[in-house]
């Protein structure tokens, strides 16, 4: 006989314990009770025949203690869960246990598996395969089981266990609101399945999904001893494998979007992209409505292609846009993973410009300062200038007035100067040399500019020379004079306006722009999207410069120096996201969040929050044509439960129903006055 | 049987006014006129000295011849039958006195068990015992009471009968003594040595009876209130007063709740009068047992009694004193 529960010591000072309590309350109910009789020697003839018996009796008494014992001694026994070999003539088999086995199961929760199948989302049937997976191997001790969620990380929802109700519970708690908006993270499992799996019998790896990503290496995977199991089929579908928007270098009042649309449907497919703002907006339902639409791009998707454009002219109040892909009503096609079919774009707040040109009169460049649609336009005569301050550049016009105070100035042919000194006079330059990288030059052609003559200044050796003439005259340079009050920013064109064809030319204008855009802190434009569920590390203006620069608000101080900044979802507020585990931490200049889902997320708060976008946008998750690796087949574990009785099995339940016989038949006997 | 020309005292609620127990109430004394009446109907008699005495001597009854002793008045010679038979015989007559009447009342402390205790089987039956009579009467505790009740009730029937009575207590000695006394006027008397009788000490017939006969020199009825419970045995107690010429009555005294006691398991048992202990383990088997050891008591001494012509009574201590007295004096032996 063998013992699964409790040992034989265990079992030994159990009944030490107990059965010492109980000779202690036997001994205790031997003190008689004392009671006064009139005759005593009627007794005694009642008493001569037992006490003939006296031995008997004392036996009995000592039986009624050995029979308690025994009631003790069979539920003790009971607790150890003794095995028998044989009794009664049954048979007991002792089983047979399969090979020991740990088998990390897991479960591709990533954005693919939002894919809709027969009225089913992948991740339900993954989560059906996988609870009929742990049926098959919960089976035995010996088959040990971790439940891990794959998707942009990987995350253990259990520990090496064989207890069928806890992995279902673990499969249960996978991703419980349904697939999540990020990519899968093949490298991540690959790692976690190395180190759970290092040294352990039996190991293998099965991952139950819809491997719509490229696999490691066969050799990787054999590492892991991965099993597959594949959940999905082929399904049509369309999506947004990247969007961006960012305004027009020339006009900051118009964007221009970038989209690159995917089609994995075996033939051209036609849909319309549809583009909405909302300055307020954060979610899908925030743009979707048709008061926010403000283009529609109407496309035909080439078969197993990516479809590349831009859509020009946008205009649109605010900095947030949203994309939406949809399979034109008429064509049959149906799309199986609407989660890639959405793309979510910020662009930088416009700013107005605000300029002071100091001139006598120049209609040519009121015309030029006028093109861009967002200058604030101040014009003084050289007489009424009071200086740069309240503007954010000053253009001034071969006027003499004070240049060393700080700020941004486009000055065209200025006279000699502490900071400009002139050197001479190059009559009839012309032009030998152009860069044509430079922000001034871009767009402008410096051919035409036929000027009479040229002031001739002094360079120093952080000019920037966008434009030379003969001996390396500049005629058009940049240049920044630091100062401890503040730098003096210029930007120089050597000859006089009036005295030239450049203000004639077409290039004129675009040059006035650059020279403007030049001051501008947003000259490029363009604010990069993300990815759900990535790490990010946002450059965001700490606290300390909020009140400056506008940094987010919301952020609280840490004793080690970080801090954390409250952070807002798409349909979320900070509370909720805090719930969530999702909060920013400010390491130095940067911001590090991981944002898990698709939509605008505001990282501060307040009216000064930083937006960020956060996208799919990953090709391989919308390829959701299953590429499941070549991988052995996986076989369950063979174990047959032994043909076994019932009660020989569990032998504690004829141990304790014996006690409980036991314990009757002394309940009737003592009342039957027979034990006593 | 009249109270002849004598004040006919009634035992009323004067002598109740002193009655703190409930023994002699006024309910206790209403049965007992009513059993003097009775007792009147049972004997016929008005005069003094109306009982004859098995003492022969210078009455008118003739009782029976015995032969001549030289010194026997010649007188009291038969010539008839000497003329018949020629032999001497003398003619004896029964004597006529007064009858004295002892009433021993066993006061050893196996009376006094049970004062509290309630009849289990009434009590498991859900009978609701009573705590009077239909007389209002209220019933014994102990057969000590009942004992003492019987005595004062046997008593007054012979003062009511002009007998003398004499009532002692005893235990493993003689105990408190109450003189014989005539008339009914003595009742009070007697219920006062009644209720200051002291209870304790064991029971020993055989030298209680032997100094009760030491200490009385007229013979008489000698009326014996006990349970017999007597670690020495009785035969020898009755029989002294056998030999020495007394009239024993016996009424033996039982309690029914010592027949059914509410026992189980096990007990140390101590008897009240040697302080002697005896474990043991109840069971109902064993009650039986003891019940059959009672009746086999009960009746040994029953047949001891019939064997040696001694009155021989017994009672509980749940019956009514009254229907005692009267099964007594139906039975005859006692007044008539």
């Amino acid at each position: 006989m063998t013992l699964q529960g409790l040992g034989w010591v265990e079992l030994g000072k159990l009944f030490a314990i107990f059965g010492g309590v109980m000779v202690a309350l036997y001994i205790l109910r031997l003190r008689r009770r004392r009671v006064a009789v009139p005759f005593s020697p009627l007794w005694s003839r009642v008493v001569v025949d037992k006490q003939a018996s006296s031995l008997f009796s004392a036996l009995r008494r000592v039986g009624s203690l050995l029979v308690q014992l025994a009631v003790i001694a069979l539920v003790v026994l009971a607790l150890g869960d003794p095995k028998v070999g044989s009794l009664a003539g049954c048979v007991h088999e002792d089983e047979k246990p399969p090979p020991p086995r740990h088998a990390l199961l897991v479960i591709d929760a990533s954005a693919s598996m939002a894919t809709v199948e027969g009225g089913r989302t992948r991740l339900e049937l993954a989560k059906k395969k996988a609870h009929e997976l742990v049926d098959q191997l919960a089976v035995h001790p010996s088959q040990r089981v971790m439940v891990v969620q794959l998707d942009v990380a990987t995350e253990p929802l259990s520990l090496w266990t064989s207890d069928a109700a806890t992995l279902h519970a673990a499969v249960d708690a996978v991703a419980p609101d349904g697939a999540r908006d990020t990519p899968t993270a093949v490298q991540e499992l690959m790692s976690l399945a190395r180190d759970a799996l290092r040294d352990r019998s039996g190991a293998e790896t099965l991952l139950v999904s819809d491997f719509a990503f490229d696999a490691p290496p066969k050799a990787e995977l054999e590492a892991i001893h991965l099993h597959a199991f594949p959940i999905g089929g082929a399904a049509d579908n369309i999506g947004i494998e990247s969007f961006n928007v960012r305004p027009y270098l020339d006009d900051r009042l118009a964007y221009v979007a970038f989209y690159a649309l995917r089609n994995e449907a075996a033939r051209p497919v036609p849909a319309s992209l549809f583009i909405y703002a909302n300055p307020k907006g954060s979610s899908e339902a925030d743009f979707a409505a048709p008061q926010r639409l403000i283009h529609t791009e109407r496309v035909v998707l080439p078969a197993n292609d990516t479809l590349r454009g831009h859509i020009q002219e946008l205009k649109f109040a605010g900095s947030r846009v949203f994309a939406r892909l949809v399979v034109d009503s008429a064509d049959p096609m149906r799309d199986a993973f609407p989660r890639d079919d959405v793309a979510f774009a910020v662009v930088p707040e416009r700013k107005t410009m605000n300029v002071q040109l100091v001139s006598d009169g120049n209609l040519f460049l009121n015309a030029a300062l006028f093109l861009r649609e967002n200058v604030k336009l101040t014009t003084v005569t050289p007489a009424d200038y009071r200086g740069p301050a309240g503007y954010d550049v000053t253009v001034v016009d071969g006027a003499e007035v004070d240049l060393e105070q700080p700020g941004n100035y486009v000055l065209f042919a200025p006279p000699p100067s502490k900071s400009l000194v002139v050197k001479g006079v190059l009559s009839a330059p012309e032009i030998t040399k152009v860069d044509k990288k430079h922000p001034l030059s871009r767009h402008v052609g410096f051919a035409d500019v036929n000027a009479l003559e040229a002031l001739v200044y002094a360079p120093e050796k952080k000019d920037e020379v966008v434009v030379s003439a003969q001996g390396g005259v500049p005629l058009v340079f940049q240049r920044t004079v630091p100062d401890p009050a503040g730098a003096r920013r210029y930007v120089v064109v050597a000859f006089d306006l009036r005295k030239s064809l450049f203000p004639m030319s077409y290039g004129f204008p675009i040059f006035v722009v650059n020279a403007l855009s030049s001051f501008s802190a947003e000259a490029e434009g363009l604010v990069q999207p993300n990815r759900a569920g990535v790490p990010l590390a946002l450059e965001v203006a700490s606290a300390a410069d909020s009140a400056g620069k506008g940094g987010p608000g919301g952020e609280v101080a840490k004793p080690d120096g970080a801090s954390t900044i409250a952070v807002r979802g798409p349909d979320l507020e900070a509370a909720e996201t805090v719930a969530m585990g999702i909060a920013a931490r400010r390491v130095g200049d940067r911001v590090h969040v991981t944002l898990p889902r698709l939509g605008i997320w505001e990282v501060g708060a307040g009216p000064s929050a930083m937006p960020v976008a956060v996208n799919l946008l990953s090709p391989d998750e919308s390829r959701i044509l299953p590429r499941p690796p070549e991988v052995p087949a996986w076989t369950a574990p063979v174990f047959e439960a032994p043909r076994e009785n019932l009660w020989l099995r569990d032998f504690w339940r004829v141990l304790l129903l014996v006690a409980l016989a036991v314990v009757v038949i002394e309940w009737a006997t003592w009342h039957r006055r027979v034990t006593v | 049987m009249t109270s002849g020309g004598t004040a006919k005292p009634r035992p009323s609620s004067g002598a109740a006014a002193g009655d703190t127990d409930g023994l002699f109430d006024d309910a206790f004394l209403k049965r007992l006129e009513y059993l003097d009446i009775v007792s009147k109907k049972a004997a016929a008699s008005a005069e003094r000295g109306e009982r004859r005495s098995k003492k022969l001597g210078a009455g008118l009854e003739f009782a029976d011849h015995r032969r001549y002793s030289p010194g026997d008045d010649f007188k009291h010679i038969d010539w008839n039958v000497y003329a018949r038979l020629g032999k001497l015989l003398v003619r004896q007559y029964e004597e006529e006195e007064d009858l004295f009447i002892y009433v021993l009342v066993d006061a050893s402390a196996s009376m006094a068990v049970g004062r509290d205790a309630v009849p289990v089987k009434a009590r498991a039956r859900g009978e609701v015992v009573p705590q009077k009579d239909q007389h209002g009467v209220s019933p014994a505790r102990t057969k000590l009471d009942q004992a003492r009740r019987l005595a004062a009730a046997l008593a007054y029937i012979a003062l009511a009968s002009l007998d003398r009575a004499s009532l002692v207590t005893f235990s493993e000695k003689l105990g408190q003594r109450l003189m014989p006394a005539r008339g009914k006027a003595q009742i009070f008397r007697i219920f006062d040595f009644l209720r200051n009788v002291q209870v304790g000490g064991r029971t020993s017939f055989e030298d209680a009876m032997r100094a009760f006969v030491h200490e009385t020199k007229r013979r008489g009825v000698v009326v014996v209130l006990s349970d017999f419970y007597a670690q020495d045995g009785w035969e020898a107690g009755l029989n002294y007063l056998r030999y020495n010429r007394f009239e024993p009555v016996v009424i033996q005294l039982v309690d029914l709740r010592e027949l059914e006691p509410n026992l189980r398991g096990d007990i140390l048992l101590v008897d009240v009068e040697t302080q002697e202990t005896k474990e043991m383990t109840l069971t109902p088997k064993l009650l039986d047992k003891y019940r059959a050891a009672h009746a086999q008591f009960c009746g040994e001494l029953e047949t001891f009694c019939k064997g040696s012509q001694i009155a021989y009574y017994k009672t509980t201590v749940q019956a009514p004193f009254d229907e005692v007295v009267m099964s007594i004096l139906r039975a005859g032996g006692f007044l008539a």
